[in-house]
């Protein structure tokens, strides 16, 4: 498992003069599941392009199985995409297109047959062979997307954003559901999401990105409970940045208590919604500080003056890089 | 409620109108008048009779049918040939350049069209424009003689309809959603294969209404044929406009029309059966 598949070295690409990517280096293992976070423009969907030959980087270079692939064309590299709007052919019934990648290879038809039945069968999508992809649904179509690209057994599959127009519902059991692919086929994921749940959910390691860096890399407990910037640490999950004596702390809100502690502060809003309840505080100093408490209601009302604090072991000290 | 059902009617009406009067009614009026009989002097007589049809079936039209078909075909071939690449190119380039090649494949439009293909008589013709160049670089040494020949009658075809397949092609380009090539490439497929198994397909409305408005009027386009052509290449529209005109026979002409008409659907439909789409770009 700790085999190294892929390789980014010090990858850097512009668009028309503005920087997108500013050097980013990466080793993912075999059977990882990396999952790319960070708001829309940070340079996540370039990073994958790259990786799949839709985009050719200014500098450094893409290393897969051992080999510097950087300048081979997308259809000689042994990774697939699946991409954020499906990119179904039209004019092909599923069959065809899950069938595509193998057809090319001038694999024979029956096989092809077989190979698209069980594709089918992993996706849970028995039987849809002969629809068109006109007449299928979101969910159905993203599930055909992905047995697409999975039927090519490539060594490296890419998704970009590949639940970003689904429900809530459908998103949280396609999740399951790309877990559960991802660990039957022990294919490498690289996975795309502006999402921090889905990462945390999903993944073996997260990577976070900001402005074409990699802010932190690291597993989802790493970046959950010992962020390294403050980026990271208001990006994921509910997180206090409190500056104090020139240095600045990240305090997850579910560890903030409340009336224990010697911080004087004013309720300025409160919101109860089903089994968690948040309380913002505004500060003697003017910062300001959200408690979440769940499963229950907490006695306090807007224009209380109350004190707060937490746990000295649970203040993350963190680089401030967001003044 | 009743006065809003007359509103729409009224606001539909100027579109039936015009069918009725310009589409259809020219159309029946000819196909009644292809089975009446040419009046000695002038006009025509309502004895109905089958005779312009036998002599439109006869070897001599039907051999220039077949001409005319043969002319159209290859004009048709030879501007999907030179159109579809530019019209590709086009739709690939930023929105300047697309504004700049639009306005000068639009430019010669401002000119009638007659005028234009006396420009190309200035070109075509014996130690004209053409001649004069290929013999200042030596590249001939006599002058080519293309005036009156088939290939001038060919060039001025080209000439006239290439821009309708340019931009048939090129609106068709404009609207291709570049994933699905990506998504192509991405699975294994050459530059070559995703073209033809993408690109061409997704833009195979554009080149079937360019063929359309090129096929058609290819038919028609007589003038060319007269004025590049000399009198050596007789086509179906020449004869039609010919017996319009000197012939006086006009029963004749609709014959020769209805037939004309009939080969061109025919035609058409067999385009639309072998390339499988059922949409035209701008047209259905």
């Amino acid at each position: 498992m700790s085999e190294v598949i892929l390789q980014l070295k010090d990858i850097k690409k512009s668009f028309d003069g503005l920087e997108v990517l500013k050097g980013i280096s990466l080793d993912i293992k075999k059977g990882e599941f990396i999952t790319l976070l960070g708001s829309s423009g940070c340079g996540k969907t370039t990073t994958i392009r790259i990786i799949a030959g839709l985009e050719t980087a200014d500098s450094g270079s893409v290393i897969l199985n051992g080999k510097d692939i950087t300048n081979f064309e997308p259809n000689k590299r042994d990774v697939n995409t699946v991409f954020q709007n499906y990119a179904l052919f039209p004019n092909m019934n599923v069959e065809e297109n899950i069938g595509y990648g193998l057809k090319i290879k001038k694999i024979s038809k029956s096989e092809i047959k077989k190979e698209v039945k069980e594709a089918l069968n992993l996706v849970q999508l028995e039987g849809f062979e002969s629809r068109m992809p006109d007449s299928l649904s979101g969910g159905q179509k993203q599930r055909v997307a992905i047995a697409r690209a999975i039927v090519n057994k490539p060594s490296v599959l890419l998704l970009d954003e590949p639940l970003g127009a689904l429900d809530l519902v459908l998103r949280r059991q396609m999740q399951e559901e790309l877990k559960r692919i991802q660990r039957t086929l022990g294919i490498t994921f690289i996975y795309i999401t502006h999402d921090q749940e889905e990462a945390l959910n999903m993944s073996t390691r997260i990577v976070v990105m900001n402005e074409g860096l990699f802010e932190q890399i690291g597993t989802p407990n790493e970046i959950y409970y010992s962020p390294k910037t403050s980026y990271v640490a208001s990006f994921v999950g509910e997180t206090n940045i409190y500056r104090k004596d020139g240095k600045t702390y990240a305090i997850r809100s579910e560890n903030v208590n409340l009336n224990n502690g010697d911080l004087k502060c004013k309720v300025i809003e409160k919101s109860f919604i089903g089994g968690q309840s948040k309380v913002k505080y505004l500060l003697e100093d003017n910062q300001i500080i959200t408690s979440s408490h769940n499963g229950m209601d907490v006695l306090v009302s807007v224009g209380d003056t109350v004190f707060i604090g937490w746990d000295k072991c649970v203040q993350v000290e963190v680089i401030d890089n967001e003044k | 409620m009743k006065n809003k059902k007359l509103g729409q009617w009224l606001l539909r009406l100027p579109v039936y109108l015009y069918t009725i009067l310009f589409v259809i009614f020219p159309i029946v009026y000819m196909f009644i008048l292809s089975f009446l009989t040419k009046a000695h002097t002038w006009g025509f007589t309502f004895n109905l009779t089958l005779d312009n049809y036998r002599k439109v079936f006869s070897s001599f039209y039907m051999g220039i049918f077949f001409d005319s078909l043969k002319l159209a075909f290859i004009t048709t071939s030879l501007v999907l040939l030179i159109g579809y690449p530019f019209g590709y190119f086009m739709g690939r380039l930023n929105d300047t350049w697309k504004k700049r090649l639009l306005i000068l494949i639009m430019i010669p439009f401002w000119t009638s069209g007659l005028i234009r293909l006396n420009g190309w008589v200035i070109i075509f013709r014996s130690n004209g424009v053409l001649d004069k160049i290929l013999m200042f670089f030596n590249i001939i040494d006599k002058p080519l003689k293309l005036l009156y020949s088939y290939p001038a009658v060919v060039i001025g075809m080209i000439y006239f309809l290439l821009p309708f397949m340019i931009l048939a092609v090129y609106s068709s380009v404009e609207k291709m959603d570049w994933s699905l090539v990506e998504a192509a490439r991405d699975l294994g497929a050459s530059k070559f294969e995703a073209f033809k198994s993408i690109t061409l397909k997704q833009t195979m409305p554009g080149i079937l209404s360019g063929i359309v408005l090129t096929f058609v009027p290819s038919m028609g386009l007589f003038y060319v044929a007269e004025i590049l052509g000399g009198n050596k290449i007789v086509l179906i529209s020449t004869v039609i406009s010919e017996q319009l005109t000197k012939g006086r026979n006009t029963p004749f002409a609709a014959a020769l029309s209805v037939i004309l008409m009939l080969l061109t659907s025919l035609i058409l439909s067999l385009y639309k059966k072998f390339s499988k789409t059922n949409e035209l770009e701008g047209l259905f």
